[in-house]
């Protein structure tokens, strides 16, 4: 009742609607009253029929209020619409000014958002299974701590105890020979494909379905059972079989076997990656220390890694105790299979890349701000006009930004093209060891990217330049005529500048570092050499090839191909260096105690034929190498430098006795050293290595080393005939050189260093267009003055001498700032430096003296033009 | 509590029909609440508009709508009041739901004058 009373008090309203709701109550009171009414039952009359005034009005006021809203929104589109189609029309005005902007931020979007796609499909976006922050990849830890895979029967127990995971399988991967030609004799020429033999579980740990038929059946894994299945990669589904549904339940020959399709994968869910084709392993074909297997989990819902590694470390220690010949003092680790897969070292340095390629774009705002600032002095007087006639600054510095933004706009776009470029380049020469690489692409996400950095440079580039340019006194400017610019807009220009200078120098002392810790990589004495040798690997189905018959088949091959015109040597080993392949196996040395655990030291071990010393070039330091007579009775081996060092520290190795596989393996004897061989990773030094007999160990995948002439492409595909015709059915890939397995292992690196190298010589060129533009408007802003000097008397070296030096202090300032930003890039980047310290002198001495000399270089220019200034033109000319 | 259940009830009707009722209102040119009120009580015979005040609520929903604009003037008393105009969109509003309307009605009737078989 109160609030009725005040609203039909009169005076002043509250707001429209009460003005409203007022006029209609009282015209309403006039109108019974004009009839007759008392005015108190008038008023009353007029509200019983008009209802609850107070509930009406809040009513309209939100209704009105959203209006508003609205209202406001639209007319604030339609503005930007309009300030946007201003800017747009200004800068076709200035095509100049408008290409070299949209340029440079082209490139600084394009790079980045280039870089960020390759980012985020290697490292950033999730694995593309169901959950899978849930799935871990499991290895087995060495009593020395070091990673290991793992063997079936330490799996298989895992899989029974472990209440943890929701399942837990293992694979593999191996080179199969694949037939697709009907019924089991084949025909058909064999294609090699990359096969994982994958334990049960497998599709069910990763979350992935069939598209077609369905996966293997719990039988295919006992032993006895029907492994003779296999899944396709859809890939392998479209290339080999034409994307035929039909093929599920047909058979084709894998490995000579007759084999049937069990499946298809949908696209995009193979892993590991590269798999083309799965197959069951079949339990109990492998003892407990056996540990070749990879091993994958998904953790059960609820549990948190830590608590599942508690879990399967405890399992572990049981199984220590109940096969202490295999298990003892062994351990597991648990890791992000994310993480597993990418690796820390790729990752970290995709994170050095991309803040590299983020100070490069912020150098592109940078300049693109102080080319704003110089163009917002030439536009002293229409800001000084606008704001005489009445506009706020808030809407000049609208205008302004909106300026910036159409720029930003369009090197957004440009930049995308840029984007594009570069995502193909890295995929065409950047490192294969990277994974998922090859799903780098434009999509939705990057796309938000390249949107996000637009506007963000946007902003950086045109704030500044926006709120100097818009402030402005009218009176003064007007007067002035617009000939002379405000002292603040050069030095914010001086400042932008020097935060360019800075910038680069920071990215030249990384890219300075990465180089040359690219070229000691190059330098790294391997300890062989693989000049002139071509390697082809080749799998030999131990279905096919028996043990007996592998050895046989070795001393045929060998013989074979160094009979082949041109060859020098051949040998074989189980691998060659740089294939990504390691074997390793405890040794103990006989009076030597086992440690707390009891365990004994692990070494990496190579099986070899006769020749492998002499094909890589590796110099036998004492003793003999292998020769035709060391059988599996001998047990003559060669060990490394360094294995001779850390197992017979006592000196003389020759001679003395070890047992390979632990005190239970059997007895070998050292018959010879040779040097050091680093042959696994660039960055590592040469890991102690015991050599083996081929005999001793007959493993069915053998790579063939072959030492060539002159004539090496006509030998190696003389070597890869002759093999195709010692073992038929069996694929033989191309005979590649040897040091193309090391280029590979240097990929990576080098490109680290191209790309490090490219950001930073981009960042050089901007910084000094930077400078030369200052100096060239500082030049042409003290024209006069100079003309005065000179009509004084002033010699032109005095003149240069006077700008250089403005350009000089611009320099130091620079440089002195940029060292300092240079020694925390530095720092992050050291763990991935090879033998370079992250503050070496003179990486940054040449970095500087590279800025310095480019920057010095850009002052000239202007100071030679402007000793070049006649004063008598200089001085009439205004 | 069952008046206003039936209350609101009406209101939940009556409110598509108010606005089509405003809008042909103002089809003879731009007037105030108090003037539409009258307008439409008068040819309604109190029907429709069960509370005068239910009117301005509906007035500001087609002016969100930007079927009718606001603008204030004098009122024949000579107070400043709030006139309402159809706007072109509102005008074409009207067309196509007279139209709707005519059909509903139509078919309403039909089956409530139908003979029970």
């Amino acid at each position: 009742v109160r609030r009725t009373f005040r609203l039909l008090v009169p005076g002043a309203y509250r707001d429209e609607v009460d003005e409203e709701l007022r006029f209609h109550l009282e015209t309403r009171i006039d109108e019974l009253v004009g009839a007759g009414a008392e005015p108190a039952a008038a008023r009353r009359e007029a509200l019983r029929r008009f209802g609850d005034p107070a509930r009406i009005a809040r009513e309209c006021r939100s209704i009105a209020r959203t209006r508003e809203a609205a209202e406001r929104r639209a007319g604030l589109r339609h503005d930007l619409a309009q300030d946007l189609k201003w800017a747009l029309r200004r800068l076709r005005r200035e095509p100049g000014f408008a290409l070299a902007t949209v340029a440079i931020l082209a490139l600084g979007i394009g790079a980045s958002t280039g870089l960020f796609s390759v980012a985020d499909a290697v490292v950033f976006r999730p694995l593309p299974f169901t959950e899978p922050g849930r799935l871990v990849w499991i290895d087995e830890r060495t009593p020395e701590g070091d990673r290991f895979s793992v063997s079936l029967p330490n799996l298989l127990d895992w899989r029974r105890s472990a209440k943890s995971f929701a399942g837990i399988a293992g694979f593999q991967l191996r080179n199969a020979s694949l037939d697709v030609g009907l019924g089991a004799s084949g025909g058909g020429e064999p294609e090699k494909v990359l096969a994982a033999p994958v334990s049960a579980d497998f599709f069910s740990v990763l979350g992935v379905r069939p598209r077609l038929g369905g996966a293997f059946p719990p039988e295919a894994f006992t032993p006895g059972g029907d492994a003779d299945r296999a899944v396709l990669s859809d890939a392998l589904w479209r290339r080999g079989f034409g994307a035929d549904p039909a093929v599920v339940g047909t058979t084709v020959t894998l490995d000579g076997r007759p084999t049937v399709i069990a499946g298809v994968l949908p696209p995009g869910l193979g892993f590991p990656e590269g798999a083309e084709l799965w197959t069951p392993m079949q339990d109990g074909q492998w003892d407990r220390d056996d540990k070749e297997i990879a091993v994958i989990a998904r953790l059960a819902p609820g549990t948190s890694m830590p608590v599942a590694s508690a879990e399967l470390g405890a399992v572990a220690e049981r199984l220590g105790g109940l096969y202490p010949d295999a298990d003892r003092g062994w351990g597991v680790e648990l890791r992000p299979l994310q993480h597993a897969l990418v690796g820390p070292k790729v990752e970290r340095a995709l994170v050095v890349l991309l803040t590299a390629v983020g100070v490069l774009l912020l150098i592109a705002c940078v300049n693109v701000s102080s080319l704003l600032v110089a163009r917002g002095a030439a536009r002293t007087r229409e800001m000084a006009v606008r704001t005489s006639l009445g506009a706020p600054r808030s809407r000049l510095v609208r205008q302004l930004l909106v300026e910036a933004g159409a720029i930003g706009l369009l090197g957004g776009l440009a930049g995308l093209g840029v984007a594009w470029a570069a995502v193909e380049a890295v995929r065409l020469w950047g490192p294969a060891e990277v994974p998922r690489l090859a799903e780098a692409a434009l999509d939705a996400r990057v796309l938000a990217f390249a949107a996000a950095a637009a506007v963000a440079s946007s902003l950086v580039a045109g704030l500044l330049p926006a709120l100097r340019t818009s402030r402005t006194r009218p009176g003064e400017d007007l007067r002035a005529g617009g000939r002379t610019s405000s002292g603040g807009a050069a030095r914010l220009r001086g400042a932008l500048v020097v935060t360019q200078l800075a910038l680069a120098v920071t990215l030249l002392v990384g890219a300075g570092l990465t180089a040359r810790s690219y070229l000691r990589l190059l330098g790294v004495d391997l300890g062989f050499d693989p000049g002139d040798v071509v390697a082809v690997r080749i799998d030999l189905p131990e279905t096919q090839f028996p043990a007996e018959r592998r050895q046989a088949l070795a001393e045929e091959i060998r013989a074979r191909l160094l009979a082949l015109p041109g060859v020098t040597s051949a040998a074989a080993s189980v691998a060659a260096p740089y294939a990504g392949f390691y074997t390793a196996n405890e040794v103990a040395v006989p009076g030597r105690q086992p440690d707390a655990q009891g365990g004994y030291p692990i070494a990496q071990w190579r099986s070899v034929t006769p020749g492998y010393f002499e094909t890589l070039d590796v110099p036998l330091l004492q003793g003999r190498a292998f020769s035709g007579e060391d059988r599996e009775g001998g047990g003559a081996v060669v060990v490394s430098r360094s294995f001779a060092e850390q197992f017979f520290p006592e000196g003389d190795a020759l001679g003395r006795e070890l047992y390979f596989g632990g005190p239970d393996g059997s007895p070998r004897v050292v018959v010879g050293v040779v040097g050091d061989v680093r042959d696994a990773a660039l960055e590592e030094a040469a890991r102690p290595t015991l050599f083996l007999p081929y005999q001793q160990i007959l493993w069915v995948h053998q790579t063939w080393l072959v030492e060539t002439g002159a004539e090496r492409a006509a030998v190696a595909s003389a070597v890869r005939a002759e093999l195709r015709r010692l073992v038929p059915g069996v694929p033989v890939p191309e005979a590649r050189p040897l040091a193309a397995n090391l280029g590979e292992a240097r990929t990576n690196p080098r490109f680290q260093a191209l790309l490090m190298a490219a950001f930073a010589l981009a960042a050089v060129a901007l910084a000094a267009s930077g400078v030369y533009g200052l100096m060239a408007f500082a030049v042409a802003r003290r024209r006069r003055e100079i003309g005065i000097r000179m009509a004084l008397g002033a010699r032109p070296g005095t003149v240069v001498a006077m700008v250089a030096r403005q350009g000089a202090a611009l320099v130091a300032a620079g440089v002195a700032l940029g060292l300092a930003g240079s020694m925390a890039l530095a720092r992050s980047l050291a763990s991935l430096l090879y033998e370079t310290a992250p503050s070496e002198l003179a990486t940054y001495l040449a970095a500087v003296g590279l800025l310095a000399g480019v920057a010095l270089a850009a002052s000239w220019l202007p100071a030679r033009r402007a000793a070049a200034v006649d004063p008598t033109v200089a001085l009439t000319a205004e | 509590m069952s008046h206003a259940t039936t209350a609101t009830d009406d209101l939940e009707l009556v409110r598509g029909t108010l606005d089509l009722l405003i809008l042909k209102t103002l089809t003879w040119g731009a007037l105030h609440g108090y003037a539409i009120t009258d307008s439409i009580r008068q040819r309604t015979e109190e029907a429709i508009l069960v509370e005068e005040g239910a009117l301005y609520p509906a007035l500001h929903r087609l002016e969100k709508r930007g079927w009718v604009e606001a603008e204030w003037g004098r009122s024949e008393n000579n107070r400043r009041a709030k006139y309402y105009k159809l706007t072109v969109e509102g005008r074409s509003r009207l067309r196509a739901q007279e139209a709707i309307w005519g059909r509903y009605t139509e078919a309403v009737g039909k089956v409530l004058e139908a003979v029970a078989p």
